[in-house]
């Protein structure tokens, strides 16, 4: 560590999907970067761990001093202590086993689960995906379709949307007028960005989606699919402008890479901050990890000047121009107590919620509008994503929170899905279930941002929000960037690897062999 | 165009910060040797196409990025590997010494396990050896590792150590004929390039 060069241009604390894609955006455009993290993983809140991993992540949070233990009030000194108490960001964790045996037998096959932190899937055409192709990152990561598109019926079942023209002819629960019918909405959603076919201007923001389909009167199935499956759009406060374009794009995203709209990464989502790490050290950023930052130092002009990080051993002093921090780092006095939080649970299961015929492994999506009083979103993987041993599937629920426990948010759609005291054979068995709640970081780094006194080179990155895709940190990080380097552009494709193998250009490569490189996709 | 490739390999190479990982990359790849290559910037991965045995073979082979002086390769780097290459310094003992951290990192990401280990012993054109040729072997030997002493700077032993790695890899059943069925997202890999919609 001694070896290390104590300036920079940017600190990145937390190695979180946000902080990544800065991390990486950064270090492209020719940014010293420092990227650390408290943990020795990857991913911070966006991780994916083995079982044992798991559990040792969540009792460790669990032993962590509660939230008043530590306080220390440091406003008018120049420096400010950094939060390290992940207790005060994640609340009401808890995991069990169905039983002992199970657990035995799970915890021997532990490192083939990779377990989601936060779990999400991304649209062909969303925000992320875009970026991994333009940006050139996605040659370090590999996907697979969400083959199943699911909803809940009225009577209870499980049906499978169909999700390309194709499905939707072959469809054996819609008749050939529903069949016509949904083909014309879908195409009159696609013909224009006004969407003039469907409605008049000025009803798109005060009429809500529900309402427009509903004047439609279409038969009550195809309401259901597009209400609750395509457009995920149930609420009333959900007008009618968002539900057609979040249509439009589930129905773009259809058919670029398959018959889904939606991918999932291979090995789970933890692998897309790694991703983006890769590229940042690629271009020169400097990774510590088990290394946190304990305080920061502010100067007379309040701007932060210097960090210090920590570890178990070593205190380091590292100068910066900017410092980026998720916001679970957030100094112990910007921390006040939030009741927006977000829910999560992930189940170890021996059976699929939709056994379709073919008998493949799927990766399945299912929203559950108005679960309780809340939306949940149901994915489930299985040993097509590498993300459980044969024969196992990993489900994940997330929700806003509106109980007073995490598990209190889940029990009604577990009892719905799985085989929970009575002897159901054909639903699933719950193995493993983990539940856990954390502040819900946007709205904590909107308050952060509104605190008058902040250093202005001080940038708070948020965690996950309940929703599919990861669009809004790509839209975070790249208005962080513009705000510190205004005038660059933000991730271009990189030269070929070919090209960049030598920082300096003092000796004449241009006699470097170009023949043995056939790795590049050209445009 | 690449109808007569039997396959693509993903090699990585890991050990200690120094030991030249990147000079032996170089010098196999382009047959260049620079003595004031510093610290890794700027390098990602090269191909390069091997004939062996009259089986072309594409080796797509990763540096580190620099991510293993503080020991925080991710575990994605290690992930569909079929083989590693761990190099040591034999002017530095210490660097021999770290020789079994790499491993149990290794032990713990790669996800195929038979993947093939070559160790490599490197700079042998240094005069002040820390490291025996004997010590190397047992060390190999005792990990199921193959072994080659070898000189980025002179070029010595750097053709074979990654044919005989390939070789191995070929003669694994199981280790490469399953390719890995993730989709990689590229403009180009598009089944509906023109339409932007599977629905028209």
């Amino acid at each position: 560590m001694s070896d290390l060069p104590k300036d920079y241009d940017i600190i990145i604390v937390g190695t979180g999907l946000t902080e990544s894609i800065l991390a990486g955006a950064l270090a492209r455009i020719g940014k010293s970067v420092l990227h650390i993290d408290r943990n020795q993983f990857y991913g911070g809140e966006f991780a994916s761990h083995t079982l044992n991993n798991l559990m040792e992540w969540s009792d460790k949070i669990k032993r962590y001093p509660d939230i008043e233990n530590d306080r220390e009030q440091n406003d008018k000194s120049c420096f400010k202590k950094c939060n390290n108490d992940l207790g005060k960001y994640y609340t009401e964790i808890e995991y069990s086993f169905s039983d002992l045996e199970t657990q035995d037998k799970l915890l021997k096959l532990s490192r083939k689960f990779t377990l989601d932190l936060t779990p999400n899937i991304f649209y062909s055409r969303g925000q992320l995906i875009e970026l991994l192709i333009s940006s050139d990152v996605a040659k370090y990561c590999e996907f697979k379709m969400v083959s199943q598109i699911l909803t809940l019926d009225r009577d209870g079942n499980v049906q499978k949307v169909p999700t390309s023209r194709s499905e939707v002819f072959k469809s054996n629960k819609l008749g050939m007028l529903e069949k016509r019918s949904m083909m014309q909405f879908v195409q009159a959603v696609l013909k224009d960005d006004n969407f003039n076919e469907l409605i008049e201007p000025e009803q798109l923001q005060t009429i809500s989606f529900r309402q427009l389909i509903s004047n439609k009167k279409f038969p009550q199935i195809i309401n259901d699919y597009l209400i609750n499956a395509v457009a995920m759009c149930p609420n009333e406060k959900d007008n009618a402008l968002k539900g057609l374009n979040d249509t439009k794009k589930f129905l773009t995203s259809v058919g670029r890479f398959g018959d889904s709209p939606f991918l999932y990464s291979m090995y789970g989502a933890g692998e897309l901050p790694q991703c983006f790490c890769r590229m940042s050290a690629v271009f020169g950023a400097i990774y510590y990890l088990d290394m946190t930052i304990d305080k920061f130092h502010i100067n007379s002009e309040n701007r932060i000047e210097s960090i210090t990080t920590k570890n178990d051993k070593e205190e380091f002093k590292f100068n910066c121009k900017n410092l980026i921090i998720d916001s679970s780092y957030a100094p112990i006095d910007y921390f006040k107590s939030i009741d927006n939080l977000i829910s999560h649970c992930i189940l170890i299961t021996d059976k699929t919620i939709y056994k379709n015929d073919d008998g493949l492994d799927h990766i399945s999506l299912l929203f559950l509008p108005k679960m309780k009083d809340t939306d949940i979103y149901m994915i489930e993987t299985s040993y097509a994503s590498n993300c459980s041993p044969q024969g196992y599937f990993v489900v994940y629920l997330f929700c806003r929170n509106t109980r007073k426990t995490s598990r209190e948010n889940f029990e009604k759609c577990i009892e719905t899905f799985f085989n929970i005291g009575e002897l159901d054979e054909n639903k699933p068995n719950v193995l493993f279930s983990c539940f856990y709640s954390h502040i819900d970081s946007d709205y904590f780094v909107h308050e952060l941002d509104k605190i008058s006194n902040r250093p202005n080179n001080l940038h708070f990155v948020s965690g996950c929000q309940p929703k599919l895709d990861f669009d809004h940190h790509v839209e975070q990080a790249k208005k962080i960037f513009n705000d510190i380097c205004p005038n660059d552009e933000f991730m271009p494709k990189p030269p070929d690897p070919e090209d960049i193998i030598f920082g300096d250009e003092t000796e004449n490569k241009n006699e470097i062999s170009k023949e043995t490189n056939q790795n590049e996709t050209s445009e | 165009m690449d109808d007569d490739i039997l396959t693509t390999l993903k090699i990585l190479i890991i050990g200690e910060s120094g030991v030249g990982k990147s000079s032996l990359l170089l010098r196999f790849t382009d047959d260049l040797f620079d003595p004031q290559l510093s610290a890794t910037i700027g390098v990602d991965f090269k191909v390069k196409t091997l004939n062996v045995e009259g089986n072309k073979t594409k080796l797509a082979i990763w540096d580190t990025a620099g991510q293993e002086r503080f020991r925080t390769l991710t575990p994605s780097y290690y992930r569909g590997a079929q083989g590693a290459i761990l190099v040591y310094d034999v002017s530095s003992r210490e660097t021999f010494a770290k020789l079994d951290n790499w491993l149990n990192e290794l032990e713990t990401f790669a996800n195929k396990p038979d993947i093939v280990k070559m160790l490599v012993a490197n700079k042998i054109d240094k005069p002040n050896r820390e490291v025996t040729k004997e010590e190397g072997l047992k060390f190999a030997r005792k990990h199921s590792m193959l072994f080659i002493e070898a000189s980025a700077k002179t070029k010595e032993g750097v053709e074979i150590a990654f044919e005989e790695l390939v070789e191995k890899i070929l003669q694994t059943p199981g280790l490469w004929e399953n390719r890995s069925t993730g989709l990689n997202v590229t403009n180009t890999s598009s089944p509906n390039q023109n339409g932007n919609c599977g629905y028209c």
